[in-house]
Order: structure tokens, then sequence, then C-alpha cells
């Protein structure tokens, strides 16, 4: 089942994978300033889960 | 951990010059800028390999080499030598992988791009190369959780 559309690389421009980019760096932040919050046991879940995202979004 | 997380932009960002690389490719039948892209491509991966080289180096210093130089620092029991272990595996295996990958888009450059065998109407080598460099960069979106941020809060 396609979730997301196929890129076709003869006609695909570059600002969706420069927004792409933006946003795995943004979690990114996200994610490194989570593990100073003191969320123990989630942590690894939040963490984990923004990883799981930012393998969607590429 | 500024290790990590400066790695994790440079390889974030190589993925990105690898998929402006690919569409160069399918886009211009000159090859400059396909070129172009490449080359930032291996520099970002070369670059990874020089900060991870350095933090190996930090490591060492550090004594954290299971078996081979090994301190238990005051309040790490027995399981923090088992986490070094993890480290030194995974990261060393992701190090050999991303090597591969530079060696893979330097083939790119070295040897189908300067015989003219990338072109707009057949790609598919570069697009094969372009998802082997993803594969590296996706372990590495995991490993950093794993390695950098497990245990901080």
């Amino acid at each position: 089942m396609m979730i997301w559309p196929e890129v076709d690389a003869r006609r695909a421009r570059a600002l969706p994978f420069v927004i792409a980019w933006i946003v795995i760096l943004l979690t990114a932040g996200v994610s490194a300033w989570s593990a100073f919050l003191g969320l123990g046991i989630w942590a690894p879940v939040v963490q984990f889960g923004i990883a799981a995202i930012q393998n969607r979004v590429r | 951990m500024w290790c990590g997380t400066l790695n994790f932009v440079i390889l974030v960002t190589s993925s990105l010059t690898m998929v402006f690389a690919i569409n160069a490719a399918a886009q211009d039948p000159r090859p400059n800028r396909m070129v172009g892209w490449l080359i930032v491509t291996a520099v970002l991966g070369c670059a990874f390999l020089v900060v991870k080289g350095y933090e190996y180096y930090l490591d060492v210093q550090d004594k954290v080499v299971p078996v081979v130089d090994f301190e238990i620092k005051p309040g790490e029991g027995s399981a923090g030598e088992l986490f070094w272990v993890f480290y030194w595996v995974a990261t060393g295996l992701h190090a050999i992988h991303l090597t591969v990958g530079i060696g893979l888009v330097l083939y790119m450059l070295l040897g189908r791009i300067r015989r003219g065998r990338i072109t707009p109407s057949y790609f598919a080598p570069l697009e094969v190369v372009g998802i082997y460099w993803s594969f590296v960069d996706t372990v590495w979106l995991f490993l950093y959780p794993c390695i950098y941020l497990v245990g901080r809060s």
C-alpha cells in the first residue's frame, strides 16, 4: 500500500528535500533537548519516536 | 555528545546533496552539476569519518576501549563496559559501511560518469548508490539516540 507518492527524479524539485532536511535537523534538536528533560523511562520512547518520524520524512 | 550531533548534521546534509546529485543526473544532460554534488557528498562523508576518528581518539584517551584499555569510572557498574562494547561495534560497523559508500561515490565519479555512462536516460546505478547512502544515513538516525542520548536524563 502506498502511503506517500513516489518521487520521480526527472521531475523532482529541490524545495521539498530542503524542507525535509530542515525538519529532520529541527526534530534532532528536539530529540537532543528531550534527553535533558528528565523524562526517565519515556526518554528513549520519545527519542526513538522522533527517529522513526525522521526516517519517514526522509 | 557534540561529535555525534555534528556527525548527525553532516550525514543528513550529505543525504541531501546525494539527492541533488541524482536529480541533476536525471534532469541535466551536462554532468557538471551532478559531479559537483557528488564531490560535496564524498567530502561530507570524509568529514564524518574525520570527526568520528577524533571521537575515537578522545575515547582512547578516556580509557573506554573494552578488552584493550578500559577503566571503570566511579558509579559506573560493569554494565558500562557492555555499553562501550556496543558503541565500538555499532559505530565501527557504521564507519565501515560509510567508507564503502564513499568508495561507491568515487567509483561513480571516476568510473561511470567520466566515461559518460550516467545520463538522464540511464542513471539507475547512481540511484542505487543513493539508496545505499540513504541506508547508512538511516542507521545513524537510530544510533544517535541509542549512543549519545541514552541515560542523560
